[in-house]
């Protein structure tokens, strides 16, 4: 019968495409990642030796140690800030509320290096900070290196995950529930605990997840403000790289250790998560009520001093930007010598950014259109396995893999390292999820009847997506994409391993240059870099209509 | 060109399980044709095998003489109208009207003065620049109506267009369809499950169950002479009593449970003495009488027109999947009316009541028969 043969429409055209890119530059890779990490770096053949390497040694498995201990610090942080700033802000009325949230946005998405180094420079050996304690009081401030600095700067940056997260499930919660509550004799804070607290914390849970991922997988914080104290993708970047030319087995076994915690933590809070998971909507959202008093004062001061922590690194980077710089100096007047630096020295590196970055966003809407579309309006088994393939970057830490991807395409018959389409892919795998995510959101909503109708008016399938379908999706593929571009403009982990002299970007220079304590251009460059955040933040807001982001 | 739509033989299976079995009905040209069931018995399903969003598993459907069963849908020149309209929103009330027409290559002026007609016929003139989140449910359904119809198609489907609309514009629409459908002549196949509005507007009407069809045929028909119990209740209601078939010289008689008995002049030849039967009887179909079978008023509910009684019988007179027992009372010409307690007697219209065999599945009234039976 005619329906049992293969059609070769424009469809399974594109989903074998699809999968036939996803095999060669994710599978693959990752395959060859497992494979190698199993071989003897002299001989190539089979043995167990560079996991029991990693084991046997104090000064690896140490590394693991530490990892785990920052990032759970780290998490349960994250939620002690997050939470109850999601709670205030939704349930209390807080004065310039709007202004709170894009402040809080802005620092979830600037790079994390910038608050590392910020921090370095206001309170690390020679800091603002420290010296003004020193030559004040003759204190001495505690160090800002090693655990404390990866721990400040990390919750900082991550709580807004938390905060994002449980503001968008206290949204989803109908006001008469709390009132029943209320009626039935339950004090506000109770109420707190036992009906809203149960309420989100699936939300919770996921949202703790995405920062406990992306606190292990940090490359650049500890990197800057470790000084010492190794973690585990530092490890394996300090072990690849004075491995180059020679085997990567070593490097190649750490990451896959990495990569098998992260699908177990991943796979354990995909489990619970839908265990508890329930649907919630409320025609009648949870409203602010005022807060006055003693208690009103202090729930400001406790929101605007999370926020002011939080976005101290991007004044930072911009107030010494503008100064003059002597050496590693800065001096007390103002100049814009760090910016000619710049465009002499590091103008690739911006142009670099913007080109690579423009590629990958291209690369991302088609392909975030087209997965998105196969697989929640063709869904087979096929499908259903690229639209699993395409979440793999999330359990896949950004340094583990660039090592992947160096590994598999540094030799014949397909050499890409040090090529610009090796950042591109990279960019384009790590960045992807978000556009494909709010791209298969807002397919839910559009009534399949739309492309029917269309149908039945003699426009043919793949035309009717274009002018019908994809238009239709845009907005949502808009808001991804707008996310996908900050966070490839911002990407370090996976760079830093990719990267040559010619196809170096903005947040490699700059780690470079705060590594060679050129701090004068870093932080031009950081302003750079934190300036495009905030026109594409505002020009996301504008475009999505309010100031809530999806990540 | 309108075209005549016939089905032979058509299968729909998912997976494992089928929907349809095996399903064959032939609609005439320019025919108003509804498909009409409860939820889940394959009457959207059947719709859209029709309009091509369905494959089919087995079997034909023409379009007059050609088979349609592989041409991919965007290529059957069909008009749909969508039950939830699915008009587009980035798209002007005109931009929707002419998408479909766009797309077909028309001379300039040809095509305008269409456009021009189809929006004054659907009386959407006034909102044609209008974006579609700014239209109301009926007006909504009025730009869905012109832009199915505007392309000329061989067939108009419709997928319980009005279920979305209040219950005063539902009415209107249903008559700005019937108009509009008799205006262009379009073969016209409509799915609803409200059975007051396939009896208002069809020409004929297939009733379906489990993926196949019970009976079609005229509204009058269907409801006047069901074939069987299910369309006998599931159109208009119906009190289904216990009865027995009595043959003497005199006569045949259906025989109730107390004892009362009707003769019948339209019962077909194959029956026996003492044979089980159902009888069913309309609630307008009793009349008020001195003697007759006792009943007793339950409640009583007013409807302006007519007087709506719950009623109970005497022991074992009626189907034990019967729960309530009706009487209309029409009121243009009683003056007695009842109330909570009182007992009548009533008389069924020998002429108007429906005999079928004790399983329901076959009515005994001459000359009416299952859908698909010789």
């Amino acid at each position: 019968m005619a329906r049992h043969k293969l059609k070769f429409d424009f469809w399974t055209i594109v989903t074998i495409s699809i999968a036939l890119l996803f095999a060669l530059f994710l599978v693959y890779p990752l395959f060859a990642l497992f494979i190698s990490s199993f071989k003897d770096p002299a001989t190539g053949v089979f043995t167990f030796n560079n996991f029991i390497k990693f084991i046997s040694k104090k000064y690896y498995y140490q590394g693991l140690l530490n990892s785990f201990k920052v990032t759970t610090c780290v998490t349960i942080l994250a939620i002690l800030i997050g939470a109850p700033m999601a709670y205030i802000m939704n349930v209390f009325k807080i004065k310039k509320k709007g202004l709170v949230e894009v402040l809080v946005i802005i620092s979830m998405l600037s790079p994390p290096f910038i608050g590392a180094y910020s921090w370095v420079l206001l309170s690390g050996r020679s800091g603002v900070i420290t010296k003004f304690f020193e030559n004040t009081f003759g204190i001495h401030t505690p160090t800002i290196y090693g655990f404390t600095g990866i721990l400040l700067v990390l919750t900082l940056k991550l709580y807004p995950f938390i905060y994002l997260y449980v503001s968008g499930a206290l949204k989803k919660i109908d006001a008469s529930l709390g009132e029943a509550a209320e009626s039935l004799g339950c004090s506000p804070v109770k109420k707190a605990v036992t009906l809203i607290l149960p309420l989100i914390l699936p939300t919770l849970l996921a949202g703790s997840l995405l920062v406990f991922m992306n606190a292990l997988a940090d490359f650049g914080t500890p990197m800057l403000i470790g000084e010492g104290y190794n973690v585990m993708p530092v490890l394996i970047y300090s072990e690849f790289i004075s491995e180059v030319g020679g085997q990567a087995n070593f490097a190649a076994a750490m990451a896959t250790i990495m990569v098998i915690i992260t699908a177990l933590l991943f796979m354990g809070q995909k489990y619970v998560v839908n265990k508890k998971s329930f649907t919630m909507s409320s025609l009648r959202p949870i409203q602010a009520k005022e807060i006055k008093g003693f208690k009103g004062v202090l729930a400001h001061i406790f929101i605007y001093g999370v926020v002011f922590l939080s976005i101290i690194p991007q004044i930072t980077v911009i107030y010494t930007s503008l100064l003059n710089t002597r050496g590693s100096m800065f001096t007390s007047e103002f100049s814009l010598k760090s910016y000619r630096t710049v465009f002499k020295n590091l103008g690739s590196s911006i142009t670099n950014t913007y080109i690579f970055g423009l590629i990958a966003i291209v690369l991302i809407i088609l392909l975030g259109m087209f997965i998105a579309y196969i697989s929640t309006r063709k869904r087979n088994m096929f499908t259903s396995l690229i639209d699993t393939i395409t979440m793999f970057p999330y359990i896949i830490p950004g340094s583990v893999l660039g090592i992947t991807l160096l590994l598999a395409f540094n030799k014949k018959p397909l050499i890409l390292s040090g090529t610009f389409i090796i950042m591109i892919v990279a960019f384009v795998i790590r960045r992807l999820p978000y556009t494909l995510r709010s791209s298969a959101a807002i397919l839910y909503q559009i009534s399949p009847s739309i492309e029917e109708a269309s149908i039945s008016l003699g426009c043919s399938p793949v035309k009717t997506f274009f002018k019908v379908t994809s238009i239709m999706m845009l907005p949502g593929v808009m808001a991804g994409a707008i996310l996908s571009w900050i966070t490839v403009i911002n990407e370090l982990s996976a760079s830093v391993i990719l990267y040559t002299g010619g196809t170096r970007t903005m947040s490699v220079a700059i780690y470079a240059e705060v590594i060679r304590a050129s701090y004068g251009t870093a932080a031009a460059l950081s302003t750079i870099l934190t300036v495009t955040t905030i026109i594409s933040l505002l020009i996301f807001f504008k475009l999505s209509g309010n100031k809530e982001v999806n990540i | 060109m309108s075209v005549a739509i016939s089905i032979e033989n058509v299968v729909k299976k998912y997976d494992k399980l089928t929907i349809i079995p095996n399903l064959s009905i032939d609609v005439e040209n320019g025919e108003f044709f509804t498909l009409l069931g409860p939820s889940g018995c394959g009457k959207t399903t059947l719709l859209r095998m029709i309009a091509g969003f369905n494959t089919i598993e087995g079997g034909s459907i023409k379009f007059d003489d050609s088979v349609i069963n592989d041409i991919p849908a965007h290529k059957r020149n069909i008009g749909m109208v969508f039950q939830n309209y699915a008009i587009f929103p980035h798209l002007t009330v005109k931009e929707n009207v002419e998408y479909g027409l766009k797309l077909r290559k028309i001379p300039k002026e040809e095509f305008n003065r269409k456009i021009a007609t189809i929006l004054e016929t659907v009386r959407i003139d006034e909102y044609k620049d209008r974006l579609p989140d700014k239209l109301s449910g009926g007006q909504q359904q009025r730009v869905a109506l012109a832009r199915a119809i505007v392309i000329h198609p061989s067939v108009l489907l419709m997928d319980e267009p009005l279920s979305n609309l209040d219950a005063k514009l539902r009415l209107e629409m249903r008559g700005a369809i019937r108009d509009i459908q008799k205006e262009v002549g379009i073969t016209t196949v409509y799915v609803t499950h409200d059975q007051e509005e396939a009896l208002a507007i069809s020409d004929r009407i297939a009733v379906m169950k489990d993926g196949a069809i019970q009976q079609c045929g005229k509204p009058t028909d269907i409801y006047t002479r069901p074939a069987n119990v299910f369309v006998s209740t599931f159109i208009g209601s119906s009190n289904l009593l216990k009865g027995k078939i009595q043959l003497e010289v005199k006569g045949r008689y259906v025989v109730f449970r107390d004892g009362y008995r009707v003769l019948m002049d339209n019962l077909i030849e194959d029956i026996v003495d003492g044979q089980d039967v159902i009888v069913s009887v309309r609630p307008e179909e009793f009349s008020i009488e001195n003697s007759g079978i006792k009943a007793y008023i339950k409640s009583s509910t007013f409807f302006g027109r007519y007087n709506n009684y719950e009623i109970t019988f005497e022991e074992d007179m009626v189907l034990d999947v019967q729960l309530n027992c009706e009487l209309t009372q029409d009121l243009g010409h009683e003056v007695n009316f009842f109330k909570k307690g009182d007992i009548i007697h009533i008389v069924p219209n020998a002429a108007k009541i429906n005999v079928f065999t004790e399983d329901g599945e076959q009515s005994l009234i001459k000359d009416v028969r299952k859908y698909g039976q010789a």
